[in-house]
């Protein structure tokens, strides 16, 4: 099933429509067998990069190798069709078609490649039990509910089983409940085909979930190509930062001096020490003023804390709960666990602790360091 | 409750239209008719100067009729009399359509019709009695008929004419040709399903005294006596005619334009209206015709009738334009009419020769034989085609 | 008893169940009650078959039925014009699904250049009467066989096209399926547009060649439009006519339309009657096969993704070949037959294209010598140009009003028995040959019936017979615009309180302007290049510019023939641009929806 030729390079794509770019200048090496997610706002770019990796759409520049084979290029003018790119592909829409029952929407790609009856019929039959949809065999389309119909569009792909499977949001258009099982699916599949996978999703958590590596995007540029915890706990910037996670990091302005080799963060009349690590970024504030990405699992409710914040709202999910706190002058999402019940307007002890806080230059957004921050008394 | 009410007020008057509108048609009225006759009967006796009068107090004509002429005919019949006058120049076939429908309403708006197919003419205008039954002794007088229902006007002709460049102009045919094999294809004439004066003319060959000078024309074409699938030699010469190629158009003018072009390589024939002869300068084309070197027809002459119709809102201003018509100033604009003949002989026309000349190498209408036989040719030419 | 009236006084609170009602009835009398009257009429004698049939007039026969299945002539009357229209409708439909499918493929789906500049001009072979191609076909094609002078093809090229060329079934079907295949590229071409390509995308990524994506995918997607072409086209190419008429008659060429023209317009319209219901049948049972093969399992409403992003197919190597290749056929059916029309309206001598031979005599002559002034110092063709282009507003204003409120409350009661009725009914009047539903309305409407005055003669019979024969179009457009709007957005103006006529003006009418729109542009183009609906109907007062022409056709008057069809077509696209341009709704709309 899964061989070595099934690692994916892309060099230097660039594909435009008109004068807007929607992929630009984009490098990027998805190893053999990886689960690979490309992330981000809808527009970023991500669906554009996948179908070219598929063949569906031709870049304007670059190259892309599919093993050790040159698929496309535009300088030597080699373009494979996607036929020939020995690749898997499941459409947001699933694509079936609506004149083909389930059976003949799975054969069909068997049938093109010529395998013999019985052979078809046996793959078919393993696909459907596989994917439990035995009863359906004859259905058509419109007669199967979304999750069905979602099945059997991953049944029809992985039938000829590709040894890269690209999936472009497949599991956008299913209720919450089904999308979870259907992770859970996707990620048992990953481990029984050993086939790359590479997914298309703006949902963060997806991505966080399922994949190897994520490649977040924004606007046309990737932003970071990185293992979903490191994308998490080491953004490259602040828009990385902010994408990644749930409830999202909290974003706040210090001013930032230098004191006797220290760097000084103050606001509101309160100062912080901050300590950066040096093995992480550039591991120097430099700026005059800096911007500071705390995580909510960072801030604390501690009635022993000197500073104090006032509830403005709390989100109890049961297991969590999400409580927006004013203090700095700022509204903070925070996270406590367990289930613990806030009134609005109730004054709290507040306490920063947690190695990983970012901090970010507010000019460019770029991260300067990464570090833990103290309440100078 | 008040919207409600206006609903279903008009939801019952919808359906009692439906229900009305289904009960049969209103017909005419006999008794009306029957007056009419009584009324017309007295106007009969009327002076051509009580006539003009009328007409002129009727103030107005609407009619229709197939000849282009007849719009000048109008204008002289408006410049003369101080009548208004609307023509309309309609197909003869479509023509007789919308008479017979208009008149079915019982208030046409036309009050004349000219029209020449004699056999439409009897069965949908005379025998349905849309046409006016009316007297006028100084018409009769002229026209030797009975009464005024159809007052016969004129006389025009259609010729079996050739394209002159190969043959010449004095080519002695012989109207089997069209029917000969060896020329395959090289005759025209106007489709009959819409000329219901070719209809005529076909029928009028089967009768038997055209069928018998058919039969003796075969033996000196062909040189033996003609042997008969059909009832007799008339009814044999169209069936060939039509397995022969014949080629139908759809007007008289096609017919022309198709034999008269002067870079055929065969000699066609075509049968069609005289008045095409006279436009064959104007069109770039060739035409010939000579009558008695033709053998056993040269053509067809066939009546036009002016008829009065029923209801008609100007009587008199129709009847006035029927006895114009064969007055010297009603038949002026037909003078330069070519094949046309005022069925008053005092008056003028544009051919060399006189309608006694040759009216005897023409086939003659006989309206009682073409009530007989003209369904009987109309469905015979049906399964030929 | 009391709820009862409480249930009925509901339910026509609704004002879509009286729009219905109303149509049920009224439709019953205009569409379903000819039918009847059709049916009625091949079983009596007609005034002028007295002398044939040998009964009184009005009494009850079966002549006529014997006449057309079992008589001796039977086959050469009846079997071989049925073979022929059957052939002749099959041919059109293929070549109109082919030309306008291929079109439309070209045009929505791959790079081709020239796609804006073809895609209108197409359009022109809609807009143009049908039998003005099949004369500029003549104009073209004559050959010499047929005698007279040669077409322009001939004086061009000193190539004499064959008979089966110029005349008879092969013209008539290449005419009638050119004129139709814009039906099929709009049909097609919208199902094309909005299909999800990613349909056709997973066929590809299962290494399917593009010839079996072809087949198995794209086909079987678009084969509902396919469908309704072929229902359109072989009802319309089953009542071809005129085309029928001008290039069949030569060589004896008939067809079931052309037989029934002549029975009807002769002196058997019993027969013609016949004809009238076997055509009829032969439409209905089209329908039904249509109905039947659309099956409703597999629903095509999956078809429609919401990617709008169609990737084109690149034709690489082959771009520029195909792309001229389109614009010279486009060019070729399109605009050479303006170039005949206005060539052969200035000739004086058939065939003599030379300088010398051409004058503005037809067009601003005062006597072309047996009395007929110039076209443009006519005044029947000016009192025509003024009653097309009243009519065709009517008619526009009658079928685009009615259709629009059909559809409204079709879609409101979409699957309820009263609206599957109506939709029928509305359909009805596309299946009965224009020729036969004009000859029941001039016998229904020559004589008082009721409290109906006799309405032959008047201008209202014109647009009544226009606004039916219509209403099919209009009343699909309008149901398609109407099916757009969710009722939600109606029922929130309901809420407030807004009556029905308002919540129409203010809210429906402006959502689907344009849509709405072109429900009346569509009647009104159709309208103006009517002819075989008209032309029983119209009398010398209410002389239309198609009649006019057809008069002038009967009459070989070939030059101001040629100048009227030029005339037309420039009206009806002038209309159409200026209509475009002002309110943005098209044709393409109107069909497609």
């Amino acid at each position: 099933m899964s061989n070595q030729s099934n690692n994916i390079v892309l060099k230097h794509v660039t594909k435009k429509f008109g004068k807007t770019y929607a992929v630009r200048d984009l490098n990027l090496e998805i190893p053999a067998n990886s689960f690979i997610s490309l992330l981000g706002p809808s527009g970023c770019g991500k669906t554009t990069t996948l179908r070219m990796i598929a063949g569906l759409e031709t870049p304007t520049e670059g190259e892309i190798w599919i093993g050790d084979k040159l698929v496309f290029s535009a300088k030597e003018g080699i373009d494979v069709p996607a036929s020939n790119r020995g690749i898997g592909f499941l459409f947001q829409n699933y694509a079936l078609w609506p004149h083909m029952t389930v059976y003949q929407n799975i054969a069909f790609g068997l049938e093109t490649l010529k395998w013999k009856k019985s052979a078809i019929q046996a793959r078919v039959q393993e696909m459907c039990e596989l994917l439990q949809l035995s009863e359906y065999i004859q259905r058509y389309p419109s007669e199967l509910s979304g999750g069905q119909q979602q099945r059997v569009a991953i049944a029809r792909t992985l039938a000829t089983n590709p040894s890269i499977l690209l999936m472009d949001e497949p599991l956008s258009n299913l209720d919450a409940k089904l999308r979870l099982d259907m992770r859970a699916e996707l990620k048992r599949l990953h481990s029984t085909t050993k086939a790359t996978f590479v997914y298309v999703t703006h949902d963060q958590m997806e991505a966080m979930a399922l994949s190897t590596s994520i490649c977040l995007m924004k606007m046309a540029v990737l932003q970071q190509y990185a293992p979903p915890l490191s994308l998490y706990g080491e953004p490259v910037n602040k828009f990385v930062a902010g994408f990644v996670g749930n409830p999202s990091i909290n974003f706040v302005d210090f001013d930032h001096e230098q004191m006797q080799g220290d760097s000084v963060l103050s606001r509101e009349g309160v100062s912080f020490a901050a300590k950066v690590s040096v093995n992480k970024a550039n591991g120097r504030i430099l700026s005059k003023k800096v911007c500071v990405g705390i995580r909510p699992e960072d801030i604390h409710i501690d009635n022993t804390s000197p500073l104090k914040g006032e509830v403005i709202s709390a989100f109890p999910y049961g297991m969590e709960t999400t409580v927006m706190i004013r203090f700095l002058g700022a509204d903070m999402r925070s996270v406590v666990f367990g289930s613990v019940d806030f009134t609005p307007g109730q004054q709290v002890g507040v306490s920063i602790n947690g190695s990983n806080i970012c901090f970010f230059d507010p000019e460019t957004e770029a991260l300067e360091a990464i570090g833990s921050m103290e309440l100078r008394q | 409750m008040k919207k409600l009410r206006t609903l279903s007020l008009i939801l019952a008057v919808v359906m009692l239209l439906g229900m009305l509108s289904a009960c049969s048609g209103k017909q005419p009225d006999p008794t009306v008719a029957a007056e009419t006759v009584a009324e017309t009967e007295a106007a009969a006796e009327m002076s051509y100067d009580e006539l003009v009068e009328l007409a002129k107090k009727d103030g107005k004509l609407v009619f229709y009729g197939a000849n282009s002429y007849l719009q000048d005919a109008a204008t002289n019949f408006s410049d003369e009399f101080g009548i208004e006058v609307e023509f309309t120049q309609l197909g003869e076939t479509e023509m007789i359509e919308k008479i017979s429908a208009e008149c079915k309403t019982g208030a046409p708006t036309a009050d004349l019709v000219c029209a020449q197919d004699t056999y439409r003419v009897n069965s949908d205008l005379i025998s349905t009695g849309y046409a006016m039954n009316w007297n006028n002794s100084r018409i009769t007088a002229i026209t030797g008929e009975e009464d005024c229902t159809a007052v016969i006007w004129q006389y025009d002709t259609k010729m079996f004419m050739y394209n002159p460049t190969l043959v010449g102009e004095d080519w002695a045919y012989n109207l089997w040709r069209i029917t000969d094999p060896e020329y395959y294809g090289l005759f025209t004439f106007k489709a009959p399903t819409s000329e219901g004066v070719n209809l005529d003319m076909l029928t009028m060959l089967t009768s038997d005294v055209y069928a018998q000078k058919l039969a003796e024309a075969y033996k000196e074409y062909y040189g033996k006596e003609i042997t008969l699938t059909t009832d007799n030699a008339g009814w044999e010469f169209v069936k060939m005619m039509y397995e022969n190629g014949v080629l139908l158009t759809s007007s008289d003018s096609t017919c022309a334009t198709t034999i008269g072009d002067v870079n055929l390589d065969k000699t066609w024939m075509g049968y069609f209206s005289t008045q095409r002869y006279s436009t064959q300068e104007s069109k770039g084309i060739k035409l010939a015709y000579d009558y008695n070197n033709a053998t056993p027809f040269a053509g067809y002459t066939y009546p036009v009738y002016a008829i009065v119709l029923n209801g008609c809102q100007h009587e008199y201003a129709a009847k006035l334009f029927a006895e114009w018509l064969l007055s010297e100033n009603g038949y002026k604009a037909f003078e330069t009419y070519f094949g046309g003949f005022s069925a008053n002989p005092d008056n003028g026309y544009a051919t060399p020769y006189s309608f006694d000349d040759v009216k005897p190498y023409l086939i003659q209408d006989d309206a009682d034989y073409l009530m007989d036989a003209r369904v009987e040719m109309e469905d015979f030419l049906d399964a030929l085609q | 008893m009391k709820a009862t009236l409480r249930r009925i006084a509901t339910f026509l609170r609704k004002p879509q169940n009286i729009i219905l009602i109303l149509l049920v009835i009224s439709l019953a009398y205009l569409v379903v009650w000819p039918l009847v009257n059709i049916f009625q009429d091949t079983f009596l004698v007609h005034p002028s078959e007295v002398s044939r049939v040998k009964q009184e007039a009005g009494t009850f026969t079966t002549y006529h039925w014997t006449k057309v299945f079992a008589s001796s002539d039977s086959y050469k009357t009846f079997v071989q014009p049925l073979i022929n229209s059957i052939v002749c409708a099959t041919l059109s439909c293929t070549i109109a699904i082919l030309v306008g499918g291929l079109f439309a493929y070209l045009v929505i789906r791959t790079d081709m250049r020239g796609k804006k500049f073809c895609s209108s001009l197409f359009m022109l072979l809609y807009i143009m009467p049908a039998w003005t191609l099949a004369i500029a076909w003549t104009n073209f094609f004559k050959n010499q066989m047929v005698g007279g002078a040669m077409g322009l093809f001939e004086a061009v090229t000193g190539l004499s096209t064959p008979n089966w060329f110029a005349y008879g079934l092969f013209p008539v079907v290449v005419v009638t399926g050119l004129h139709y295949s814009p039906y099929a590229y709009i049909l097609i071409g919208g199902i094309l547009r909005n299909m999800d390509s990613n349909l056709e995308e997973a066929a590809q990524i299962l290494k399917a060649s593009r010839g079996r994506i072809f087949c198995r995918v794209t086909i079987p997607l678009v084969r509902p439009a396919i469908m309704s072409t072929i229902l359109l086209v072989f009802a319309s190419g089953l009542s071809v006519f005129s085309t029928a008429q001008f290039l069949g008659l030569p060589v004896g060429f008939n067809t079931l339309a052309t037989k029934m023209y002549s029975y009807l317009n002769g002196t058997n319209p019993g027969r013609g009657y016949v004809y009238t219901f076997v055509m009829l049948s032969l439409s209905m049972v089209v329908l039904y096969i249509n109905q039947k093969m659309l099956g409703t399992r597999k629903s095509y409403t999956t078809v429609f993704g919401k990617s709008s992003n169609v990737s084109l197919t690149r034709l690489r190597k082959a771009r520029m070949p195909i792309s001229v290749l389109v614009i010279v056929f486009t060019v070729c059916v399109t605009i050479l037959p303006f170039i005949s029309f206005a060539l052969e309206s200035l000739t004086k001598a058939k065939g003599n294209y030379s300088l010398d031979n051409m004058t503005l005599l037809y067009w601003i002559g005062e006597n072309d010598g047996i009395g007929h002034a110039g076209v443009l110092r006519n005044m029947d063709f000016w009192r025509s140009l003024k009653n097309t282009i009243l009519l065709a507003v009517c008619c526009s204003l009658g079928a685009g009003t009615l259709g629009c409120l059909a559809g409204y409350a079709m879609a409101r009661k979409w699957g309820t028995k009263l609206a599957t009725v109506v939709n029928g009914l509305t359909f009805m009047p596309y299946l009965i040959p224009s020729i036969a539903l004009s000859a029941v309305y001039l016998s229904m409407f020559s004589v008082q019936r009721g409290i109906i005055p006799a309405l032959y003669g008047s201008f209202f019979l014109l647009a009544l017979i226009g606004t039916i024969k219509y209403l099919p179009m209009a009343s699909r457009s309008g149901l398609n615009s109407m099916f757009q709007i969710s009722a939600t957005i109606e029922e929130s103006a309901q809420i407030m309180g807004v009556p029905w006529y308002k919540r129409m003006l203010r809210v429906l009418v402006p959502i689907q302007k344009t849509s709405i729109l072109s429900g009346y542009l569509l009647p009104f183009i159709s309208c103006m290049r009517e002819m075989e609906l008209f032309v029983m109907l119209y009398t010398p007062s209410s002389m239309l510019l198609t009649t006019l022409l057809f008069f002038y056709n009967q009459k070989g008057y070939d030059q101001f023939a040629n100048a009227i069809t030029l005339i037309i077509v420039i009206v009806i696209v002038t209309f159409n641009a200026l209509i475009n341009k002002i309110t943005g709704a098209s044709i393409d709309s109107g069909i497609g929806g």
